[in-house]
């Protein structure tokens, strides 16, 4: 563990989403105090360009301080980032873990179905899986984790046959253990690094998801999010440019973060990239 | 050539084995095509029960879900969807009219546009087949291409842009690419047309007229292939290290090889098998984002479609596209599977 | 003037490493048309001065110091495009591992074709590049080479893509022939052939090859001048009939013994003592089964039947994919056979399921081939060892004292309970992959190839300790070995396996002094330096 993090702290890339997201997340839990105005409500005139009136990034068609819609935007954002990758992350590697350790035929339907979510276009079956239950937060969360377990199913479905047949699994085998023993102490934390990079990954798409659903309309109608934002900016975008494009770099920032972090996990817990190969 | 006795006498021999042969493997051929063919039917026959669950699990009326919900419908037509659809009849039953619905290509009525919804999806294929294609392709080229410049650079500047511009395309979200596009391209420099798919009234014809459609189709599909093209050239680069560094690539340099004979002969082909593997299994997310492009850009295909009827809340149209894409996913993966065994010896017949 | 002049040659080793270089001060010479060996455990630094003179290091190996004359030209100077024309023209290369080293996308035919093409100021002289391929196939004794030539590499063995490789090495008639470790990947029998094949090419055309291995039996069979690699330094050398009769160096003496297995004389086992496990026409199909695609199944247990008396130790041989795993496998349930009868004491064991089989588990274990997959990276030793009665029912505390005793017993620190498996040697793994088997007090040790990915010097010292256990603890030992030396060492009776079933049993020493089934025969035949064994065990 000490030389993950200390693998990751030489990682500028690693430690610099690490660092940016602490901010996110900072900004998301003092939204309140930064703001306590709703970001609902008309704060000044409409279409205030950045920096004028005390507005750091402007206001929109109807006078609401973008700056503050990407303060509350954020804690929407990661909330939904962290819940549906939970619950993506809980089908995922339940029904992976199973396939790989059970193997034959369950494995195989079990298979069959992954692929099936896989084939589908993913952003469609959420927009209309969104649309059907009317936009909530728990739709949008269910929508986001059903469309995104499949590649944790098949990563860990991957991890848990090649490590069934590990002869250290095989000895524990032999020695008479549990199931669950064997599969709690033996497979499990050798499964764990790609599914925490996985993890990490996936909460980046999850945010790229819920601003798209938002952008279409398709968000928590109570909930300012980044995506809405931008929908809303967009009829205006020849008037006031700022109103879409802040919002969007708050996206592409928190994401990038999120990415980086990802990698630098990635290589923090595989020993094969840290050495990185050269051509 | 004369011909020795002997050598006569072989000939009937090899030639009927190599028939017998070819007989295997044509008949071989025969069982893995049936066997593709029944398990995109299989696909083809889950989505379509997905869709009959979600318009019974949908809060509501299953009948009003059909009609449209938002669309204060006329009791009459209720009354006969309820009829044509049994559903006062039992679940199973519904599932079957359901799905011979279905086999008979009749996808619903979109109550918006008062017309049959794959009617409204035929007509408006063309579009997104167009954009997607050519998004797609210029994904493709410049994702591979640009994959492969980091490749051979490892660890030099160019391989650190190059990184670099590949994680920001694919951080950023794909309409919002598509809105700065917009605000630079056509608001600021004023240089190409920000929406549609074609100068309105003009009445080009000919090569004006693809011309003019070429001209709308830059934004948008660069737009929906620049996240795609960082994810390629990610792929790309990282399948090239991972070769470079197998024992092949050893022999080719103990054989004298040179290092550009190397790289495009060995490297680059073995490379892209995964790249066009995962391309393949992407097809849908590609037509998936196409939603968000065209809505972006009212460029005049199924996603838009999509897209209005998200705003009228005209169900069956929704559910149309949703099938409809996937089964373009369907045959666009039996495409791809196709080229994998063209390309890999190890998966021929 | 050598051939080939290895001067004073040392290569760094990136800093940080166990020591500072690869290789250091190596100098030798080889001479042209005789066979040099180059040998040395893992880690001896074979293998780097093998690519040094290739000019194929990795990036962060660089040669220090030294010469390498190769024709007269130091080549330690040469620019890269002059190593590029003499590897593969004048340098020709075979590499360890046959199943990777071809390109997977590409005609057999292209790949040799594309190395004549790139030398074509070479390859002129030789004829039209198609018939040359079609001849070098047909010199290295492929079946219709022309089949061969169309063929991708995924349709060929291990052996035939070794002897594409030494065709393709072969094709412009290079003065010299680096083999790194051409045959420790393939079967007893294929290994024979290709270093026949390697001889009779080598004889025939005046080729000087540079040979390294790890194997004293190999370096017997092909070698005319020996030169013995330890830590990065040459530590003796000379003509191999002078080494191998009588070898100046400690090092040098402890290797050959090692290859010889010149044991310590073993108690045998009383020929009376009762059954302790009956296997009985134990079969075992794997098949492929699919709706559309057509079930290709494939017998690994043929009908097997054998017999283990309480405290002897039956050793099974054959090549890879002979079903020896197989079969030990199914003993402790971890493939279920299909039909026959696995008896314990006169249980059979075949039938039961998960939780009926679990009182049996304390009475048969398991010792693995791979010490370095057969432990948990994340456990610490103790708990690994102890995880076994602790599933038991032994209280932990009591179960983690006994994991201590028992490292000790396998001539471990009992410390090394608190720490975790990567920071042992392989042979060290290997102690606690017995210690582990050891802590539920089996009856039967079933040892699965538990020396095969060990140096030769290590697995002496593993065998020891497993013949020494055997006797203080009383154990029954099924030992399974492709090695036919390691058998002949430790074994009471041996069965000899092929394609799923057994074709000879007996006394070890019987069946292999008189061997009555051919394959024994053949297997027998095919032990590298099998005739400087039998000069060396009786002289």
């Amino acid at each position: 563990m000490r030389t993950v993090l200390r693998a990751m702290a030489r990682n500028r890339g690693a430690l610099g989403g690490a660092i940016f997201l602490a901010l996110v997340l900072a900004l998301a839990a003092f939204a309140h105090v930064l703001f306590p105005q709703s970001p609902w409500d008309m704060a000044g005139a409409p279409f205030t360009p950045p920096g004028q009136d005390g507005f750091l990034l402007g206001t929109d068609s109807l006078g609401r301080d973008v700056a503050a819609g990407i303060a509350y935007g954020a804690r929407v954002s990661l909330l939904i980032g962290a819940v549906s990758t939970l619950a993506a992350l809980a089908i995922g590697v339940g029904l992976g873990a199973l396939a790989g350790y059970a193997g034959g035929l369950i494995d195989d339907a079990l298979m069959r179905v992954t692929e099936f979510f896989q084939t589908i276009p993913s952003f469609i079956l959420a927009v209309v899986l969104v649309a059907i239950f009317s936009p909530s937060l728990a739709s949008i969360v269910g929508a986001i984790a059903i469309v995104s377990w499949p590649p944790v199913a098949r990563v860990v479905r991957a991890e848990f046959r090649t490590l069934r047949a590990r002869e250290f699994v095989q000895a524990a085998e032999v020695q008479g253990r549990s199931r669950a023993s064997i599969v709690c102490r033996e497979i499990l934390p050798n499964a764990l690094p790609p599914i925490v990079v996985l993890a990490s990954l996936m909460v980046a798409s999850a945010i790229l998801l819920e601003s798209a659903l938002s952008f279409l309309g398709l968000g928590d109608p109570n909930l300012m999010s980044w995506g809405f934002i931008i929908g809303a900016g967009r009829s205006v975008i020849q008037l006031a440019w700022w109103v879409s494009v802040f919002p969007g770099i708050a996206i592409f920032l928190t994401v990038l973060a999120l990415n980086l972090l990802g990698e630098g996990l990635g290589e923090a817990l595989d020993p094969r990239l840290r050495q990185g190969t050269r051509l | 050539m004369s011909s020795s006795p002997d050598l006569a006498a072989n000939v009937p021999a090899p030639s009927a084995s190599l028939q017998a042969g070819l007989a295997r493997s044509l008949l071989g051929l025969a069982l893995r095509g049936a066997a593709r063919l029944a398990k995109m039917l299989a696909v083809l026959l889950a989505i379509a029960i997905v869709n009959f669950l979600l318009i019974h699990l949908a809060p509501g009326d299953p009948a009003t879900v059909l009609a449209g919900q938002s669309g204060a419908a006329d009791p009459q037509f209720i009354a006969q969807l309820r009829h044509s659809f049994g559903l006062d009849r039992p679940l199973l039953v519904q599932l079957w009219l359901y799905l011979r619905h279905i086999a008979m290509l009749d996808l619903g009525t979109s109550y918006t546009q008062d017309r049959p919804v794959l009617g409204l999806i035929l007509d408006r294929l063309p579009a997104t087949l167009l954009l997607t294609g050519a998004a797609f392709a210029f994904a493709l080229i410049a994702g591979i291409a640009l994959g492969a410049l980091a490749a051979r650079r490892a660890g030099k500047a160019t391989d650190t842009a190059v990184t670099i511009l590949a994680l920001a395309f694919y951080a950023t979200p794909i309409f919002w690419v598509g809105l700065m596009l917009v605000l630079v391209f056509s608001v600021w420099l004023g240089w190409l047309p920000s929406f549609g798919m074609e100068t309105v009234g003009a009445g080009y014809r000919g090569l004006d007229h693809w011309l003019d459609v070429g001209r709308y189709l830059i934004l948008p599909a660069l737009t929906l292939g620049l996240f795609y093209m960082a994810v390629y050239a990610r792929l790309t680069r990282a399948a090239m290290v991972e070769v470079a560094g197998q024992d092949f690539i050893r022999t080719a340099r103990a054989k004298g090889l040179t290092e550009g004979r190397i790289l495009r002969r060995h490297i680059l082909r073995n490379a892209l098998l995964p790249v066009v593997t995962f391309a393949g299994i992407q097809a849908g997310q590609l037509i998936g984002g196409s939603v968000l492009v065209e809505a972006v850009f009212a460029w005049p295909g199924i996603g838009q479609l999509a897209f209005n009827a998200l705003l009228a809340r005209d169900y069956p149209v929704l559910l149309g596209v949703f099938l409809c894409t996937a089964a373009m996913v369907v045959v666009f993966n039996l495409a791809t599977d196709l080229l994998y065994r063209l390309i890999d010896p190890r998966m021929a017949p | 003037m050598s051939l080939l002049a290895v001067e004073h040659l040392s290569i760094a080793l990136p800093p940080g490493g166990d020591r500072a270089h690869a290789v250091e001060d190596v100098s030798f010479t080889l001479e042209p048309g005789r066979v040099l060996c180059l040998v040395g455990e893992s880690g001896s630094g074979k293998s780097v001065s093998a690519g040094a003179i290739m000019g194929l290091l990795p990036q962060a190996l660089r040669p220090q110091s030294g010469t390498i004359r190769f024709e007269g030209e130091d080549l330690l100077a040469a620019t890269p495009a002059r190593l590029r024309s003499l590897r593969g023209a004048r340098i020709g290369m075979v590499f360890q591992e046959p199943m990777t080293v071809l390109n997977p996308l590409m005609r057999i035919g292209d790949q040799i074709g594309e190395m004549l093409l790139a030398h074509r100021w070479a390859a002129r002289a030789l004829g039209p590049v198609k018939a040359r391929i079609a001849a070098l196939l047909e010199a290295v004794h492929l079946p219709d080479p022309g089949r061969i030539a169309r063929a991708y590499p995924h349709a060929l063995s291990g052996g035939q893509r070794q002897r594409v490789m030494i065709a393709m090495a072969m094709a412009l008639e290079p003065s010299l022939l680096i083999a790194d470790e051409p045959t420790t990947a393939l079967d007893v029998t294929t290994q024979m052939q290709i270093l026949r094949l390697l001889a009779d090419l080598q004889r025939r055309r005046g080729t000087a090859v540079l040979f390294i291995t790890h194997d004293f039996g190999v370096v017997a069979e092909i070698a005319d001048d020996v030169a013995v690699m330890r830590h990065g330094r040459i530590v003796e050398q000379g003509t191999a009939r002078q080494v191998l009769a009588a070898p100046a160096h400690p090092y040098t003496q402890s290797l050959i013994a090692a290859a010889l297995h010149e044991g310590a004389p073993r108690i045998a086992a009383a020929a009376d003592a009762a059954e302790l496990l009956g296997v009985e026409r134990l079969c075992k199909t794997y098949a492929r089964a699919g709706i559309f695609t057509r079930t290709r199944a494939r017998r690994a247990l043929d009908s097997v039947s054998l017999s283990l008396r309480r405290g002897e130790t039956y050793g099974l041989v054959g090549e890879s994919g002979s079903g020896k795993s197989t079969l030990a496998r199914s003993i402790v349930r971890l493939v279920q056979p299909e039909a026959g009868a696995i008896r314990l004491a006169g249980v059979d064991l075949r039938p039961l399921g998960r939780a009926a089989w679990k009182p049996f588990r304390k009475r048969v274990q398991m010792v693995f081939q791979d010490p370095f997959a057969s432990l948990n990276p994340r456990m610490r030793v103790g708990e690994a060892i102890a995880a076994g009665p602790i599933a038991h029912g032994m209280a932990r505390a009591a179960a983690l004292a006994r994991a201590a005793d028992l490292l000790a017993l396998v001539q471990l620190d009992p410390a090394a309970a608190q720490r975790f498996p990567h920071e042992f040697s392989g042979g060290q793994r290997q102690r606690i992959g017995i210690a582990r088997a050891l802590a539920l007090e089996p009856e039967l040790l079933i040892a699965d190839e538990p020396v095969s990915a060990l140096d030769v010097s290590v697995q002496a010292q593993i065998l020891a300790l497993l013949e020494d256990l055997r006797v203080r603890l009383g154990l029954t030992m099924l030992f399974i070995t492709h090695d036919l030396r390691i058998a002949a060492q430790i074994c009471d009776r041996v069965a000899v396996m092929r394609n799923g079933a057994i074709v000879e049993e007996g006394v070890t020493a019987q069946v292999f002094s008189h061997p009555a089934h051919a394959y024994t025969a053949a297997l027998l035949d095919s032990v590298p330096g099998r005739n400087w064994r039998q000069g060396g065990a009786h002289g």
